[in-house]
């Protein structure tokens, strides 16, 4: 295998297991204590979780049997969908939250709104709020938090060292890209306007960043609507794009033909990566 | 009795000086036509591109990305003037506007539908990328349907009724998407509000090439009608005592207000205000008899929308701004105006 | 060459707003049409017009039935004046005259159109306004427009002989002692040209002076038709009006108060 498409199934493996961690820089008006949040919970009889990312780790821990209900943006694995649903994340509301009169409520940080988030520690409701670092190091440290709220298991152990294994493998990987910064670009969404592109103080910023990567579209701030002769201009090497956001082009021969990308270096060598729904 | 009907000559409605206005504004569309080819992430050199001697990535980007975009741009433009002065017209009211009759808000919620929910449903996937225009205008369809079915065929009761059943679907409309904005996800949200506030981004010339035939078609329908329109001006009594076919005339001007609304709201999104603002411009430009209003309009709107898109395509750059955003922009202060002005009178 | 009601009939639910009114103009006569508030002076003329179709009895335009004249045709014989509706948008009053000419696609017109233009807007004291706003116009000149717009509709080229008809509801109304005594001689010149005319008004006088013939409408039906000075009596105004009216003879005159 030539070593940059190497180097690509790599960020590939990687980007899958990790594309949950990471959720849009939303800096929560919370104030939490980062080490209360992650002792070990008095009673986890009744979870009730918001947060699509808290869903998942729990779910990769394997601690799911005793979540009672999550929030709308929980949508991976699959069986957490079936859950009953708490509504939006950021706009969650206190009666729907309380009358599944749950044990612990475990949160994302930009869980909200504050009014709610107040009511539900006055009713004297275990809350905790996972504390977000959007670099490798988050990540372990947000799933060693998930972790030390439940109680010990193998499985939820075997998979910390999965884990680490893979965080070892990217470390190995963002040495190897050191020297050649591939220009990436990440795509949300190429149906109905300009493609959405992810610059600055984004996931998808951090993402690429992660990889020791360049993101080329880095000199705005936020998801932006990008015309199709910009993207051909900044003529990135690499393209992730979401799966649910490309939808009828379910191939890289697809999206490497189509009018947006067709004159880039990416549909040149057909590097184009999917990623999982991490922003749902 | 003599049946030899139907041979207007326009041009004697028109005067000089709005003969005058309609070449001037000819010339306005094409500058900014020109400029608009030439502006944008590469700059292109018009002339370079016809002595091919600029580079083949450059002649890529002018014809297939920069061009269809552009005449899209126009068209659609066209189309909301158009539609805008005629509406206003027909309703004998200033106010009136695309968005009124409800057909942009029927659309939106046809494409905002596939958006949010279509993605779980996925039929057939090379007709992804035509799922929000057909979805668009199948929305449109619907409430052309709703209309004419509520209204007895544009008959009933006369044309205020019919802008209070335009309002209502509005408000149908305005809730459907609002529910869907509510049910949507973080990705399909950003996907609508993009799509909702305007993007002439996507243009490919088999996307829109359908679009532009269906658009020039309805705006031809459209302006042989603009005597009549004049006509209604007296009343519709009056009207049809003067000889106009005051059902019929409803029927083609909604009808094809509608077909094109939908259209460029399928291919752009919901772009508002211009369909409001550039018929009132042109009046003041030049007058108010339809024969010049109709054909100013849809110049002026061709005019306002490219370099509305140039704009969007520049200003920020490499980012873009949503369409919908600078035509508010400039609308709601002409808006505003207009009222002010109509109250003090 | 005529038009003519026969026994036409018009009613809604709770009342017969006319019964049974037959009534022929000829071309070359001035008809006036006179009655109380509420008689059915308007609804006849919709019906005349071709607005709507009576509930029974017909109306023939030179030996066809209006049913079988399209809308089209029937606006280049007769053109119709009623309370007009105001202007929403800032025409000219050229634009307002030239509203009322009809296309009918014969060169011969269309070479006429600006001639056609001026010399109504002349005839109808209207001239010096053309280039005037509409909706900046006095009531009374805003009439004046209309009755303009009103003969446009009938222009023909002079030598033509076609049939043509003016229905006109008050086309006085608004209109100062000049322009009604004006009008009224221009409308009788233009039935010397040809046109046939039927007038709804309400100033008896000027009814009785300027018309050949007079009907005189009452709860939907004529009561008399004819001659004014023949027809008219203080007895039967004085019923229909609920009003003491009484008429003197040389000069002949309808005193009401």
């Amino acid at each position: 295998m030539e070593n940059s498409q190497r180097n690509i199934f790599i960020i590939l493996c990687v980007s899958l297991i990790f594309s949950f961690f990471f959720k849009q820089a939303f800096s929560s008006t919370i104030e939490y204590q980062s080490g209360k949040n992650c002792l070990k919970g008095r009673d986890l009889s009744k979870i009730v979780v918001a947060g699509g990312s808290i869903t998942e780790i729990i779910y990769y821990l394997g601690h799911q049997s005793k979540i009672t209900a999550v929030d709308r943006t929980s949508r991976y694995p699959i069986e957490a969908k079936k859950l009953p649903s708490i509504g939006y994340v950021r706009n969650l509301s206190v009666e729907g939250v309380l009358s599944l009169n749950p044990s612990i409520v475990i949160g994302e940080n930009d869980m909200g709104p504050t009014t709610v988030v107040e009511k539900i520690i006055s009713m004297g409701i275990d809350l905790r709020i996972i504390p977000e670092i959007q670099t490798i190091e988050g990540i372990y440290k947000k799933i060693n938090c998930v972790s030390s709220i439940f109680p010990e298991s193998k499985l939820a152990q075997k998979r910390v060292q999965n884990l680490k294994e893979s965080i070892k493998n990217l470390q190995i990987l963002r040495n190897r890209s050191k020297g050649n910064p591939k220009k990436v670009m990440v795509i949300l969404s190429i149906f109905g306007s300009s493609p959405i592109v992810a610059g600055k103080d984004t996931s998808g910023n951090s993402f690429i960043e992660i990889l020791n990567f360049k993101n080329i579209a880095n000199n705005f701030s936020g998801w932006k609507a990008v015309g199709i002769e910009h993207i051909t201009k900044m003529n990135p090497d690499v393209i992730l794009i979401t799966k649910r956001g490309s939808r009828g082009y379910d191939s890289s021969q697809k999206l490497a033909d189509s009018q947006i990308f067709k004159y880039t270096n990416a549909a040149k060598k057909k590097v184009f990566l999917y990623l999982m729904e991490w922003l749902c | 009795m003599n049946r030899k009907i139907h041979s207007y000559s326009f041009l004697k409605f028109i005067d000089f000086r709005q003969r005058v206005i309609i070449c001037a504004l000819f010339f306005m569309l094409i500058t900014s036509i020109l400029l608009s080819t030439k502006i944008g992430a590469f700059s292109i050199d018009l002339f370079e591109i016809i002595s091919k001697s600029a580079s083949p990535l450059e002649e890529m980007v002018l014809l297939e990305i920069r061009i269809p975009r552009i005449l899209l741009s126009c068209f659609v433009g066209a189309s909301l003037g158009l539609s805008g002065a005629s509406l206003q017209g027909l309703f004998r009211n200033p106010l009136a506007d695309p968005g009124l009759i409800g057909v942009s808000a029927g659309a939106a919620l046809g494409a905002a539908l596939t958006i949010v929910v279509g993605s779980d449903f996925t039929i057939y996937t090379a007709l992804e990328k035509y799922m929000i225009p057909i979805s668009a205008v199948l929305g449109s369809v619907c409430i052309i349907l709703l209309l004419y079915v509520s209204t007895m065929g544009f008959s009933q009761k006369g044309i205020a009724y019919m802008l209070l059943i335009g309002i209502a679907v509005n408000a149908f409309a305005t809730v459907g998407i609002a529910f869907l904005t509510f049910i949507s996800s973080d990705l399909e949200l950003r996907s609508l509000s993009f799509w909702i506030m305007g993007s002439f981004g996507g243009s490919e010339w088999i996307t829109i090439l359908p679009g532009i035939i269906i658009i020039s078609f309805a705006i031809l329908w459209m302006i042989v009608s603009s005597r009549e329109l004049d006509i209604l001006q007296l009343g519709e009594s009056e009207a049809s005592r003067l000889g106009v076919d005051v059902k019929k005339l409803k029927f083609k001007v909604i009808i094809s207000s509608a077909v094109i609304v939908g259209v460029s709201v399928s291919l752009s999104g919901m772009i508002s205000f211009v369909g409001l603002i550039v018929p009132h411009i042109v009046r003041l430009l030049g007058g108010v008899n339809h024969n010049f209003l109709l054909v100013g309009s849809a110049i002026a709107g061709g005019i306002l929308m490219s370099v509305a898109d140039l704009g969007s395509r520049t200003l920020i750059q490499p980012a873009e701004i949503p369409i919908g955003l600078i035509t508010s922009a400039l609308g709601a202060p002409i808006f505003l105006w207009l009222i002010l002005r109509s109250v003090r009178k | 060459m005529s038009i003519i009601a026969t026994s036409t009939s018009y009613g809604t639910k709770k009342k017969n707003i006319l019964k049974n009114v037959s009534l022929e103009i000829k071309h070359n006569e001035i008809i006036s049409l006179v009655g109380p508030n509420g008689a059915g002076k308007s609804t006849f003329l919709q019906i005349l017009a071709g607005d709507f179709e009576p509930d029974s009895g017909f109306i023939q335009y030179d030996g066809i039935p209006l049913s079988k004249i399209s809308i089209q045709e029937r606006s280049f014989c007769r053109s119709v004046m009623s309370q007009s509706q105001p202007i929403i948008f800032d025409f000219t009053v050229r634009q307002v005259i030239e509203m009322g000419w009809v296309e009918r696609g014969l060169s011969a017109y269309v070479e006429d159109f600006h001639q056609a233009v001026t010399k109504t807007a002349k005839e109808c004291f209207v001239f010096d306004l053309l280039e005037d706003k509409f909706s900046n116009l006095s009531g009374g000149e805003q009439r004046r427009v209309h009755f303009a717009r009103t003969l446009v509709q009938l222009w023909r080229p002079s030598e033509s002989q076609d049939p043509r008809y003016l229905i006109l509801d008050e086309p006085t109304a608004n209109l100062d002692l000049f322009f009604e005594r004006e009008i009224l001689h221009l409308l009788r010149t233009k039935t010397n040209e040809g046109f046939g005319c039927l007038i709804v008004l309400h100033d008896l006088n000027l009814a009785a002076k300027f018309s050949d013939k007079m009907a005189l409408l009452h709860n939907g039906a004529i009561v008399k038709f004819g001659n004014p000075k023949e027809i008219l009596s203080s007895e039967i105004l004085s019923e229909i009006y609920r009003l003491e009216i009484t008429i003197s003879k040389n000069p002949f005159r309808i005193n009401y108060y």
